[in-house]
């Protein structure tokens, strides 16, 4: 079963995005988290396919969580999502060890897109 | 049938609010906006039984467009929704006119109990609203200075706190930069500072951006 993390501190944004990824993973299982503690306990206690994490949130953020995951489990995806422009911050993210940057306002149609893409590249 | 109005300048926020009204009220007629602007334009546009508005959006604020709804249309209720904590926020609103104020805490939650509400007349209030309110009764109005500040005094401090420009904030506002200059001077001496560095440590201090 695939397993994805959803961080993100604003619920109906969390459970959009869930409804969004379930119509092209409807078996998946989906952990959530709210801010960047919580974030990081869940990353880095349990086992992930991919987390899909806000850059701004509580307690540092996104990006700073990025850098910690990246440091225990290299090789696990980590897709940005903002409602900042990607210009600003995408090379930014991408540099610390993201998969990806996604402008919020593009996850209606492209967030289940660039998860199956990421899930077809991921190693077996 | 309802026929809920949402604004927000956030797609995915806009869709799962939505989602979730759907569910309680499937046969709602659910329009979408992203801007003030748009937002005031609709309301003069068409007949809705309730708004559902962000507080911070593009342009002129969820505040404003409040003052302005209420004013084309006193008897069409209104929630504000909102990034920040309940307990900022929610006095002002309330006191502009809207029928209640849902922060991002609760708004999940909430959402269908607070249109349910409004629906009948009512106004919206959560327990922590209320002992704020409750509060308020007892205390002396004065004990936070950004609670002097009139509604547009506010949304330029805020303007202001973040690091705008005053010519960006007069075109945000659709005002002049004199007029904005002159808010700016009420502000500082309401609140009794001198730079906008200082505004801005106060409001993050207070969580207001």
């Amino acid at each position: 079963m695939f397993k994805m993390l959803i961080a993100d501190d604003h619920p109906i944004v969390r459970q959009r995005l869930k409804q969004l990824l379930l119509e092209g993973f409807p078996s998946a299982f989906f952990g959530e988290a709210n801010d960047t503690e919580s974030l990081l306990k869940e990353a880095l206690s349990k086992d992930w396919d991919i987390i899909i994490s806000d850059l701004a949130m509580p307690g540092g953020g996104g990006l700073q969580a990025l850098e910690k995951i990246k440091e225990v489990k290299p090789y696990l995806p980590v897709l940005i999502i903002s409602t900042y422009p990607a210009d600003q911050y995408a090379t930014r993210v991408i540099s610390a060890g993201a998969i990806g940057f996604l402008s919020k306002d593009n996850a209606d149609e492209d967030l289940g897109r660039i998860v199956q893409e990421i899930v077809e590249k991921a190693p077996k | 049938m309802i026929k809920i109005l949402i604004a927000d300048d956030h797609a995915v926020v806009r869709k799962g609010l939505k989602q979730i009204l759907l569910e309680e009220y499937p046969s709602a007629k659910i329009g979408e906006v992203a801007d003030a602007e748009t937002l005031l334009a609709e309301v003069i546009k068409n007949e809705w039984n309730i708004v559902i508005c962000d507080m911070n959006m593009p342009g002129r604020s969820g505040l404003d467009a409040l003052t302005q709804i209420k004013q084309l249309a006193p008897q069409l209720p209104v929630l504000i929704m909102s990034m920040y904590p309940e307990d900022q926020y929610a006095l002002r609103v309330l006191k502009a006119g809207a029928s209640g104020y849902l922060g991002k805490d609760n708004i999940h939650d909430d959402i269908i109990k607070a249109v349910q509400t409004v629906q009948l007349g009512k106004k919206y209030i959560t327990p922590t609203i209320a002992e704020k309110l409750a509060n308020a009764l007892g205390e002396d109005i004065t004990a936070l200075p950004h609670e002097n500040l009139s509604d547009r005094e506010f949304d330029v401090f805020k303007l202001l706190a973040a690091g705008k420009a005053v010519s960006d904030i007069a075109s945000q506002l659709s005002l002049s930069a004199t007029t904005v200059s002159t808010y700016r001077s009420r502000i500082m001496e309401k609140m009794n500072m001198r730079t906008n560095a200082e505004l801005t440590r106060y409001a993050l201090e207070k969580s207001l951006i």
